[in-house]
């Protein structure tokens, strides 16, 4: 079934996300985009003093709607990146795990996870995937916050693990490690294939991994918790980002919830109704792992 | 290692006037209800000729007098409700005009959003060669 999978990054819209990413978060992109967002506030700024009090020059209104262009036209390729690009809303995991499994053939690269894309990109770019090991993709995954997240609560120092890798050849089925990401990614509920996913079938495969689990007294289950973990974070995170995100209006009954009622001085006074903020909020408590202590 | 590269220009049309606008008719959708929800538009419509605060007076037992009392002060109760929640009601209506104005105008610029930046540039070129 490993020959059905392709990874080819310039074919996939994650991959061009994780490519404009990293052109764009260079050191010299940085002042183009503060011009954009300056030019905003400037454009603004004088189109508000023109039509209260000042009288501007013709050159200087036709500057600020130049400028309101190039302002507005930024918003507008940048809500496209991150609201489709970057993290597109992808619904195929499991079409293509089936796809995968009736023997048809899947660019994997495409159903990767911004974060993994922009950790793996540069990797798949530059070698063809029969040629890559796992201590490759372990390499490139730990770069990311996702590897310092999970790592940092293993308890395991990242640079101590680089360093026990160069001694390390790594094995070369990375085709079959990332077909089994995707039956990890399914059972963690993911959308795509995340970082931890990937760490996971490493563990699960590689016999260095596995074997530092073992001395470290690490089962896998508990891995998995953590990138179930991480990735809720990121998750909410993404949500919490999004300008128009319905999820962040919060509906409490509004001012005259409680006009039906009557009057109840005392228990206004020593107490206050948590029904609505409970309904709409949520405890706020999520227990990950620890199964046999809730069970 | 190299493919051919995806487009991502039909992307941007597609997604800009198909799943983009979408979430911003939800998102608008989801304020309005917000509206309705923090104004409590359905507790003051369902009880609007409601007594205050459940603040009524019992007639049983009383005299012809404190009977008359008791309607009054039940009358005024209920004008007092009926008040304060028409005011809520006005007040809700006044901000959903505004709110549904903006998103008219809103969905007018996210439909010609093209046509509005070639015509802000012209007209921005026009005056700054003036």
């Amino acid at each position: 079934m490993n020959k059905n999978i392709t990874i080819k990054p310039q074919e996939t819209v994650v991959g061009r996300a994780a490519e404009l990413d990293l052109l764009f978060s260079s050191k010299v992109f940085l002042p183009i985009i503060l011009f954009f967002w300056a030019s905003g506030f400037f454009s603004l700024i004088i189109f508000f003093l023109a039509l209260s009090i000042f009288e501007f020059d013709p050159p200087v209104l036709g500057l600020a709607q130049i400028l309101l262009v190039l302002f507005l036209g930024y918003l507008g390729i940048r809500s496209f990146f991150l609201g489709k690009v970057k993290y597109p809303r992808i619904e195929t995991l499991d079409g293509t795990n089936k796809e995968l499994q009736a023997g048809g053939e899947e660019n994997i690269f495409s159903i990767f996870s911004f974060h993994l894309a922009k950790a793996t990109l540069v990797l798949f770019k530059q070698n063809e995937p029969e040629k890559v090991t796992t201590k490759d993709l372990a390499l490139a995954l730990l770069s990311t916050k996702d590897m310092n997240f999970i790592l940092t609560r293993l308890g395991i120092g990242i640079k101590s693990l680089v360093d026990s890798l160069s001694a390390y050849q790594g094995q070369a089925d990375i085709k079959g490690v990332l077909e089994r990401a995707i039956g990890i990614a399914l059972a963690e509920t993911h959308h795509q294939i995340e970082v931890g996913d990937v760490f996971i079938s490493i563990c699960q495969t590689d016999p260095f991994f596995k074997k530092m689990l073992l001395d470290l007294k690490i089962d896998i289950d508990d891995l998995a918790n953590l990138v179930y973990w991480r990735t809720k974070i990121v998750r909410k995170n993404i949500l919490n980002k999004s300008f128009f995100n319905p999820q962040k209006f919060r509906f409490t009954g509004g001012i005259g919830k409680d006009w039906t009622f009557g009057y109840a001085t005392n228990l206004k006074r020593f107490s206050s109704d948590i029904t609505d903020a409970i309904k709409s909020y949520g405890l706020g408590i999520e227990i990950i792992g620890h199964d046999e202590e809730t069970a | 290692m190299e493919g051919k590269q995806v487009n991502l220009n039909p992307l941007f049309l597609s997604w800009w006037y198909g799943e983009a606008i979408t979430k911003v008719l939800n998102y608008f959708g989801t304020l309005l209800r917000y509206l309705a929800d923090f104004f409590s538009v359905k507790v003051c419509v369902t009880t609007l000729f409601s007594v205050w605060k459940r603040d009524y007076h019992s007639m049983e037992g009383l005299s012809l007098q404190q009977r008359f009392r008791a309607i009054m002060e039940n009358v005024a109760s209920r004008f007092i409700g009926m008040c304060v929640k028409s005011a809520v009601l006005f007040a809700f209506l006044f901000a959903s005009f505004f709110i549904i104005c903006f998103i008219i105008l809103f969905m007018i610029i996210w439909f010609l959003y093209p046509i509005v930046l070639a015509g802000l540039l012209i007209n921005g070129l026009v005056y700054f060669f003036k």
